[in-house]
């Protein structure tokens, strides 16, 4: 289930709200953990299962670590949980890659390929499989202590709002809002959390689809008909597309979130405005950057490496990693690759260029270097993605992509909004309506908008339908 | 107070939920239906098996996708706002021109060579049409090639400017080449239509239509009565038109606007709706016919072409037939085609200039592979 189709908006919202909302306290947790169930169960009833289990089994290895006094006992809980989590993880999402890739590999050998089952992806596992790692993790360093019921730690892996697609939360900075966020169920953020929600709605279905349907005719278009102006038109809309897909998706997540009384991390912090890829990795999915340097960059020994080659290589690593963590092929992990390309020459000299240059500039360069890097997510096929990236430098300018005024309007918007923050009002702006609380007049201007912005989405959904979140592959 | 307030904003948010909600289980208002086409959907009972093959979800999401309260109206509004607002159109496809014109995408992209299948394409196939042609001859049967005219052809004046450049050659310009290259039996409505289009006394293209108009459906049909009494030398029924009301466009003069599913219907232009009387069929020739035909056959089948001719049948896009036959037959694949051709007189093949790439649709290669590939 999707947050922007019309049975999560019209059907699973209102009633699961209308029944929490009017539960007692001590149920709701439940109520959360039954509703996430249905939820995740509605698209992937059998995956489910998936979950329950390695949930069950991670909740009992953690409380067996957490009690027992050997490091190595420790240890090897840690490494069994690890091992059983991660292995899942790429038993169903990098099998068929290497499977794929050992016979194209004996092929060449002369070796016959022989036919096999492909495993189908259960939605969001490599969303819950980090924070479960998260969870271990942080008990195994003392962070935390483990919960003691099942149903809260299940409730922290299975929570709907940010299941499928994340933000990745850290268990140490969930933990305590499980069992304590009373002072956080107000009407208050009911109210500030469903304006966040339909403001998330409004970035994905009036922005992201509107571009997705612009980039969809142009890279779906025939190669001859890639001129250098319906290249750049599709590049730029698949990146708006994209940032406004995910960070919508993320703002949808952290509304619902506040709904219930939960506080969960910010995702995104005005990417575009970055003013190198370095920055733009400190604003983009901002819960992934930290999970991958909590858990993978320090453990690899962060800064503190001996020498400049090695932290270089780790830097790059992680990127790398990164690539192939969003899919299973290799133009993610080529895109991991590029990403780490640019993190580690802009710690090799560039960044100190980049600083000294006018904002223009830097903004410029960290836009172009993205939305190139965006080619290799977008386009499956290496060969066409390098062919594509050449039409935008080709200069043939003999046809242009026809753009009615609708698609010019949503151009301008988010354009607007994706450099929206580099004024210097804006970040309080952003803040105050995101955040903090209104007046009366505020909350009564607030709720007309939002339920103007819900009809218009609702209505968009119903005529477009079209609506997939790009996120959701992961 | 601030309190009360937040609770009663909670309530009217859950209230706007709960009416549209009410509205899908028991209407309070009785919307209009849209129109147009979307895919039909069943509904779904549930059982655990479907369940677990989330068959059941599937389903029950497009279900409640499109049975929702008040759906029709956010359609509705959703399409209004596109159009007031952006003056865009939010029904698949559609381009709105200049003064409201409504244009197909795929016939712009014909009549810029968008869809221009290449040069040796083209050839074989009219290569083949024309040794069929003989074959058909010899046997004293006949194929008749039309071009129907495209409404971007048509009204390119009114395409938006960008789009009004040409970028290569054409599936018609083509086409239409060798027809006249091999003197073939061939009707180019395209440019007919154009010669007529300033001196025409009524509309032969509708404004918010996707086909030739009723009127100059009916025009057509007169042009292709007499072409083929002209080379079969024989004398089939004519009509003649009693009448000509000027009347709001509808039916398939206004099936784009119909479409467009706006709260209020759009300024609708005048087309001319003829009352035709025909000839008795007593002492005339009925030739047996095929069309072969994409949509624009519908507008001139429905309205009488067939009284020229005896046993006839129209193959939509050489898939489905219509009438059902006396056998039964209802897909082309059920039929035998050399009983076919050997039962018809007339292979009439009508495609306007948007489906030219598929002209035929298999028509021609079939006949060709029975007549020369033994």
């Amino acid at each position: 289930m999707v947050f922007s189709s019309i049975v999560f908006i019209l059907y699973f919202l209102p009633l699961f709200f209308t029944v929490y909302f009017l539960s007692p306290k001590k149920w709701r947790n439940i109520i959360i953990v039954l509703g996430s169930i249905f939820f995740y169960s509605w698209g992937a009833p059998k995956f489910i299962f998936v979950i329950l289990f390695t949930t069950l089994l991670d909740f009992f290895i953690v409380r067996k670590m957490d009690s027992s006094d050997s490091i190595k006992v420790r240890k090897w809980l840690l490494i069994g949980s690890v091992g059983v989590n991660l292995g899942l993880l790429f038993y169903f999402k990098y099998s068929n890659f290497f499977i794929e890739n050992i016979q194209s590999a004996l092929a060449l050998w002369g070796y016959e390929r022989t036919e096999w089952v492909k495993l189908a992806l259960p939605i969001g596992i490599s969303f819950y499989t980090f924070e479960t790692i998260t969870y271990v993790v942080d008990v195994y360093r003392r962070v935390h202590k483990p919960l003691t019921v099942f149903t809260d730690y299940l409730l922290y892996i299975i929570f709907f709002p940010k299941l499928v697609a994340g933000p990745i939360v850290r268990y140490h900075d969930m933990a305590d809002q499980i069992n304590d966020r009373e002072k956080h169920e107000t009407n208050e953020n009911r109210l500030l959390g469903f304006y966040r929600f339909t403001i998330g709605l409004a970035k994905k279905v009036l922005i992201a689809n509107h571009m997705g349907f612009v980039a969809d005719q142009i890279f779906a278009l025939p190669h001859e008909d890639w001129t250098t102006p319906t290249a750049w038109i599709g590049i730029l809309a698949y990146t708006f597309q994209i940032y406004f897909d995910f960070s919508g998706y993320s703002d949808m997540a952290l509304g619902l979130a506040r709904m219930m009384g939960f506080r969960l991390p910010e995702n995104f912090d005005n990417p575009y405005i970055a003013r190198s890829v370095t920055e733009f990795w400190r604003r983009w999915h901002i819960s992934l950057g930290n999970w991958m340097r909590n858990y993978l960059y320090i453990p690899l020994g962060g800064n503190r490496v001996d020498s400049k080659v090695r932290l270089y290589f780790n830097l790059w690593l992680v990127f790398l990693l990164s690539g192939f963590w969003h899919g299973a092929s290799w133009n993610f992990l080529f895109w991991g690759a590029y990403h780490g390309f640019f993190l580690v020459i802009e710690r090799m000299f560039l960044g100190k260029y980049l600083e000294r240059i006018p904002n223009v500039c830097s903004v410029l360069y960290n836009f172009i270097v993205i939305a190139i890097g965006w080619v290799f997510f977008r386009i499956e096929s290496f060969s066409d993605a390098t062919y594509f990236i050449s039409r935008l430098f080709s200069w043939n300018v003999k046809d242009v992509f026809y753009l009615n005024p609708e698609y010019v309007f949503y151009f301008i918007i988010a354009g607007f909004f994706s450099f929206f923050g580099l004024m210097k009002w804006s970040q309080r702006f952003q803040k105050k309506v995101l955040t903090e609380s209104y007046s009366s007049l505020g909350y009564i201007t607030a709720t007309m908008l939002a339920m103007i912005f819900l009809a218009l989405c609702v209505a968009s959904i119903a005529s477009l339908g079209y609506n997939s979140f790009i996120y959701f592959r992961f | 107070m601030k309190r009360a307030l937040h609770i009663a904003l909670l309530c009217s948010i859950l209230l706007g939920f709960g009416v549209i909600f009410y509205q899908d289980y028991f209407p309070i208002i009785q919307e209009e239906p849209l129109k147009g086409y979307s895919p039909p959907f069943d509904k779904v009972t549930f059982s655990w098996e479907k369940w677990w093959s989330a068959e059941y979800q599937d389903k029950k999401e497009v279900e409640l996708t499109n049975t929702f309260g008040f759906r029709s109206s956010f359609v509705r509004f959703d399409h209004q706002i596109g159009w007031s607002v952006f003056h865009t159109s939010h029904v698949n496809g559609v381009i709105v021109g200049k003064e409201d014109y409504l244009f197909e995408e795929d016939y712009i992209k014909a009549y810029r060579g968008k869809d221009y299948i290449g040069d040796s394409l083209v050839f074989q196939r009219m290569e083949k049409a024309r040794m069929v042609s003989d074959t058909l001859n010899k046997l004293g049967k006949n194929l008749i090639l039309v071009f129907a005219p495209g409404k971007a052809s048509f009204y390119s004046d009114y395409l938006p400017d960008q789009l009004k450049s040409k970028v290569g050659k054409t599936n018609y310009a083509e086409h239409k080449k060798y027809a006249e290259l091999w003197h073939l039996n061939f009707i180019d409505f395209q440019s007919w239509f154009l010669e007529q289009k300033n001196s025409a006394v009524h509309s032969l293209y509708p404004k918010y239509g996707i086909h030739w108009s009723i009127y100059s459906g009916h025009l057509v049909q007169d042009s292709l009565i007499r072409y083929i009494e002209h080379i079969r030398n024989i004398d089939m029924p004519n009509f003649s038109i009693s009448e000509l009301k000027r009347d709001r466009s509808q039916d398939t003069d206004f099936d784009i606007g119909s479409s467009m599913n706006l709260f209020e219907s759009l300024c609708s232009d005048t087309t001319a709706i003829p009352t035709v009387n025909w000839e008795p069929k007593e002492g005339k020739d009925l030739p047996r016919m095929v069309s072969i035909s994409d949509s624009f056959y519908w507008v001139i089948y429905t309205k009488g072409f067939t009284n020229a001719f005896g046993e006839n049948q129209f193959w939509y896009y050489y898939h489905d037939i219509y009438p059902a036959t006396s056998r039964g037959f209802q897909k082309h694949s059920d039929l035998i085609l050399s009983e076919e051709i050997e039962n018809h007189d007339v292979f009439i093949i009508l495609g306007t200039e948007a489906n030219l790439s598929e002209y035929g649709w298999d028509f021609i290669e079939e006949s060709y592979d029975l007549f020369y590939k033994k």
